[in-house]
């Protein structure tokens, strides 16, 4: 089981570079429907079967290890560009990126399994359901920004996508506001857990600190982006890169130095 | 006639009244700037900035173990133990009166901007664009497509007509505006939520050894007594009573093993034995119970003076010793002989479990004196006799009460939808114009609140669709770019 599941996690860091170069270098409906979509959706599969195998395993959602978290955020992040090659909106300026993005992603989760271990029974609770899923959506959507805003710095040095360069850093700031409504949600359910299973909604621990933070960052790089316009390109580009990255690894670094409750996954 | 003096100067009281007038018009004016500016988006990115510098600088405080406050020492026979966690260590910053005052600067600043967008709102929010479908001869295949178009995408249209000029005007989103005044004011909900919640409920940790009992005195709020030994049967049936019967550090539930504290909780004459485990609290009077960071091993010590007195005889929380320093000790003849305790061999395997007492006697003008005092064993440490027969664990117990504040539920979903609105909803006009009669050219042009280049490309689709009705229009010409951008805020 472990071997297979190793199999599809590399075999989607294949496939989305892969994607990558199909998205990078798509010329038309045609290589659209016949390379692009069939390697998506065969990558998606891989992710879906993966992710249900972990699930049916374990016996509980595989949210929890952050490389089943990362791996989730990722399947997140390209079904929704799946749909948009689908109805064929906005996918060009995010999807090169992203896939690139994902490709590495599952690359270093595919690299370094995580055991499918028994649920501790601290988490055994429903808040875990809600929590988790909140987090990964927020992944997905600081992915998501993270990617357009990378396609902006490329058409911003390149020829290629100069043109949509204005597109992006709006589709940036779109996703940036789900990740703040994602993020927040995965605050407040993780607020509302604690007060059920420690009797206190906020407990100032590390993980809790710098998860606020994020939602913080994310909160003032939309109001720079609407309060100054001289912002706007590289420097909001880079910050959504970096907010990205933050998101994705702060979190994981804090609880591997600091001494912290939220332990669990590590 | 009264003099008043001012800054070194000597004034009459009538040039006083107006310089003092002057100066209380200057503090104003410029505490009115500075709320004007902080009301401003820019002004409240510094607001955010300021907090995540705060909280970075939180991050970084060297993390330490809670100490036991006094209060809480005296109450249950600890005289220097720790709660060694570290994940509640930053909270005593966040109390600090500097950032007390920062968050309430931050109150005011959303309320007030609150309020003054909610007002804006409801005085700009330009008229309910209304659908004047009788004078639209929608028998026209064109008007009819564009309508229907229009429909499609749930604009709100009204229409227009001149000698030569038809004009179809579209508007959505207009609720969009009030998704940020949504959020803000659950964010204020969400902040005051928390400060009712610190301020009205209180919330208590207690340390039990096992065969302990803690009673408690009000039902939803703070206070209990503590009763050492005894059971929950053989006290009053009524009385809520909590008592630890055992500290498992390996209790297992389906094959899982994690701490445990199990206990008889007794009351309304219903005795029940339940393990309170890590994560899942126990309801209990209308209060849930949680299992504590704390947790450690209690020794009994019995202390007899000289003259046959009992001074000590307790189970002790004490402190193990830190950097081969001892942390506890017992003040005998009024001070003047400090009886040191460290306690060892408290390991869970049988090699470290082999439990003793370090003490180490000091007195003024005496050299200090130490001796190891195994359990079961008693020593003689000047003229005192120190006993120590027994030990038990001790674990921290967290008695919360946070049912009643929702508001920090209620406050941050109302946020959230707010979030939504704004996500989903943002103003947008289209105009579709045949200056020349319908035979005429056709203008489509529009604009949007904001995320502009992403409205053309829908004004775009737009474009197209009424293109592919081109054989039966005349033609259309193609949309123009409008780059107007208003504030959002």
């Amino acid at each position: 089981m472990n071997a297979l599941l190793s199999f599809l996690d590399l075999g989607s860091a294949v496939l989305y570079a892969a994607v990558a170069v199909l998205a990078f270098f798509e010329n038309g409906v045609a290589s659209r429907k016949n390379y692009l979509f069939p390697v998506l959706a065969t990558v998606l599969l891989f992710q879906i079967v993966a992710f249900g195998g972990r699930w049916y395993a374990a016996g509980y959602i595989p949210a929890v290890a952050w490389q089943h978290a990362i791996l989730f955020s990722t399947l997140l992040t390209m079904s929704f560009l799946f749909f948009a090659v689908v109805r064929n909106t906005h996918w060009r300026v995010i999807l090169p990126t992203a896939a690139l993005y994902s490709s590495f992603l599952c690359l270093w989760a595919g690299l370094s399994p995580a055991n499918l271990a028994a649920l501790p029974l601290s988490l055994r609770s429903g808040w875990l359901y809600v929590h988790a899923s909140s987090a990964a959506l927020g992944q997905a959507a600081f992915l998501t920004a993270a990617s357009a805003s990378s396609m902006q710095l490329l058409g911003m040095g390149g020829k290629r996508f100069s043109a949509k360069v204005s597109v992006t850093e709006e589709l940036s700031i779109r996703a940036m506001i789900a990740s703040v409504l994602f993020w927040g949600g995965m605050i407040i359910a993780g607020a509302l857990w604690a007060d059920d299973a420690w009797g206190r909604y906020w407990g100032w621990d590390p993980i809790e600190i710098w998860s606020l933070l994020i939602w913080l960052l994310a909160a003032l790089h939309l109001h720079a982006y609407f309060a100054w316009k001289s912002l706007h390109g590289a420097v909001l580009a880079s910050s959504a890169i970096v907010l990205m990255l933050l998101a994705r690894f702060a979190l994981w670094l804090i609880a591997l130095f600091h001494q912290t409750i939220h332990w669990y996954g590590r | 006639m009264n003099w008043i003096t001012i800054a070194a100067a000597t004034y009459t009281r009538e040039e006083a009244d107006v310089r003092i007038n002057a100066m209380i018009s200057r503090v104003f004016h410029i505490a009115q700037a500075g709320i004007h500016m902080l009301l401003k988006r820019k002004g409240a990115a510094a607001l955010l900035l300021v907090a995540v510098l705060l909280l970075m600088y939180a991050s970084f405080v060297p993390s330490s173990s809670i100490a036991i406050p006094d209060d809480v020492k005296q109450r249950y026979n600890t005289i220097g133990a720790e709660a060694e966690s570290s994940g509640n260590s930053l909270a005593p910053m966040f109390e600090s009166p500097v950032v007390i005052g920062f968050v309430s600067l931050l109150s005011l600043v959303l309320l007030i901007s609150t309020v003054q967008r909610t007002a804006q709102l409801m005085k700009a929010r330009p008229d309910r664009v209304r659908g004047v479908r009788l004078a639209v001869d929608e028998e026209d295949p064109r008007i009819a497509r564009v309508l229907s178009e229009l429909r499609r995408s749930r604009y709100r249209w009204s229409f227009s007509r001149s000698a030569e000029s038809i004009c179809v005007s579209a508007e959505k989103g207009s609720w969009g505006g009030f998704g940020s005044v949504l959020f803000h004011f659950g964010l204020l909900t969400v902040i005051a939520g928390i400060t009712y919640s610190t301020l009205s409920v209180e919330n208590e940790s207690i340390l039990l050894t096992e065969g302990e009992s803690f009673r408690l005195l009000q039902e939803g709020g703070g206070g209990g007594e503590m009763r050492t030994g005894g059971s929950a049967s053989s006290a009053a049936m009524n009385t809520p009573l909590l008592r630890l019967v055992d500290y498992d550090s390996l209790y297992a539930i389906d094959d899982v093993r994690t701490p445990a504290a199990i206990v008889e909780t007794s009351g309304d004459g219903v005795v029940q034995r339940a393990p309170v485990h890590i994560n899942a609290g126990l309801a209990f009077q209308g209060r849930k119970v949680h299992l504590g960071p704390g947790h450690g091993f209690s020794p009994y010590i019995h202390i007899v003076d000289p003259e046959g007195n009992v001074l000590v005889s307790a189970f002790i929380r004490i402190a193990a010793l830190k950097n081969g320093k001892h942390r506890d000790y017992l003040e005998l003849q009024n001070g003047g002989i400090r009886l040191f305790l460290a306690l060892h061999g408290v390991g869970r395997t049988e090699t470290e479990s082999v439990p003793r007492i370090e003490l180490r006697c000091e007195e003024r003008g005496r050299d200090a004196w130490s001796a190891t005092l195994g359990m079961g064993a008693t020593q003689q440490v000047r003229d005192y006799t120190v006993t120590f027969p027994d030990m038990r664990e001790w674990v921290q117990l967290d008695i919360a009460d946070t049912t009643g504040p929702g508001i920090v539920a209620f406050g941050a979903l109302i946020g959230l939808c707010g979030l939504v609105l704004r996500l989903f909803l943002y103003r947008k006009n289209i105009r579709i114009r045949w200056d020349h009669g319908l035979d005429g050219p056709c203008i489509v042009e529009g604009n949007a609140e904001y995320f502009t280049e992403i409205f053309f490309r829908e004004l775009e689709d737009f474009h197209h669709v009424l293109l592919t009705e081109a054989a039966e229009t005349p033609a259309v010409r193609t949309p123009r770019k409008s780059v107007h951008r208003e504030d959002p805020s």
